[in-house]
C-alpha cells in the first residue's frame, strides 16, 4: 500500500516538475532572474540536512531489526531533530522571500517556488509526525499491530520527502 | 554489524559529495552544466530510492514503474532546457 501512495505522490510532484520545466523553457529570462533571488547555500544546507536525516532513519531501522529498540529510538530522535532543522532553515528562507515581496503572483517562477516548496514542507511536517509516533511507540516497547503502518512504511514516507527534494533542489535552485 | 553502518555511511557520503559537486558546478553557466547537475540529481534519487528506501525489496512492478517514470521525468526536463 505504501508503494502505491509513494508512486502517486511522485507522480503528482513529477507532473508539476514537468509543467515547471516547460514554462521555464518558454520564459527563460524571467525564470533565471527569479532563480538568482533564491538562496542556494540555504538550499544546499537543507539538502545535506535531509540526506543526513535519511541516513539516521536507515540506522534506526537497522537497530530496530536487530532488536535494539532504545538505540533505534535514539537514531529516530536525531533524524527528527534534523527534520526540525530543515523546517527552521526553510522558515528563514521564507521570511527572506516575504520580506522582499517575492510571494505568489509576482511571476510564474515564484508561483511554482511557493507551490512546490510549501507542498514539500507539508510532507516534511507530516513525516516528522510519523517519525515521532514511531519513536514513541518503540520507546514504549509497543509493537506495530498493522502491517501497513510500521517503522518500514514510516521510514519510506520520510525517504520520499528526500526523493522529492533531490529533484526539486536542482530544478528550482541550480539549473 | 559494523559493515552495514560503513556501507550506508559510504552511500550517505556519496550523497553529500554529489550535492556539493552539483552546487559548485551550477555556478558555471551553460546548458551542458545543467545536464550534469540533472544527472547528479538523478544519481542521488536512485541512491536514496534503492538503498535508503530499500526499494530493492519492493515488488518488481513498483521498481520498474517508478524507475521508468523518473527516467521519463528527467528526460522531459532535460529536453526542455
Amino acid at each position: 500500500m505504501i508503494w502505491v501512495f509513494i508512486f502517486m505522490e511522485l507522480l503528482a510532484f513529477g507532473l508539476a516538475f514537468i509543467v515547471f520545466a516547460v514554462l521555464r523553457s518558454k520564459d527563460l529570462a524571467v525564470f533565471e532572474s527569479s532563480q538568482a533571488e533564491l538562496s542556494q547555500p540555504l538550499a544546499v544546507l537543507n539538502t545535506l540536512i535531509l540526506v543526513t536525516s535519511g541516513y539516521f532513519v536507515v540506522l534506526a531501522n537497522w537497530s530496530y531489526d536487530s532488536g535494539r529498540g532504545r538505540e533505534a529510538t535514539r537514531w529516530l530522535v536525531v533524524a527528527i531533530g534534523l527534520g526540525g532543522a530543515f523546517v527552521i532553515v526553510k522558515a528563514v528562507e521564507y521570511r527572506d522571500k516575504i520580506a522582499h515581496g517575492l510571494t505568489t503572483g509576482v511571476n510564474p517562477f515564484f508561483d511554482f517556488y511557493w507551490l512546490l516548496t510549501a507542498f514539500h514542507l507539508f510532507h516534511v511536517l507530516l513525516g516528522l509526525v510519523v517519525l515521532s509516533y514511531m519513536a514513541r511507540k518503540i520507546r514504549k516497547g509497543q509493537s506495530f499491530a498493522a502491517d501497513d503502518f510500521n517503522l518500514k512504511t514510516g521510514s519510506a514516507f520520510w525517504h520520499m520527502c528526500d526523493l522529492i527534494w533531490v529533484v526539486l533542489f536542482p530544478l528550482l535552485y541550480l539549473i | 554489524m559494523k559493515s552495514f553502518v560503513i556501507k550506508e555511511g559510504i552511500v550517505w557520503l556519496t550523497l553529500v559529495v554529489l550535492t556539493l559537486v552539483g552546487f559548485y558546478n551550477s555556478a558555471t553557466p551553460g546548458r551542458s552544466v545543467a545536464y550534469v547537475v540533472l544527472a547528479i540529481g538523478l544519481t542521488k534519487f536512485f541512491l536514496i530510492f534503492f538503498d535508503f528506501m530499500e526499494m530493492k525489496h519492493a515488488h518488481p512492478i513498483w521498481q520498474i514503474s517508478m524507475t521508468l517514470f523518473m527516467l521519463l521525468l528527467f528526460a522531459t526536463i532535460s529536453f526542455s532546457l
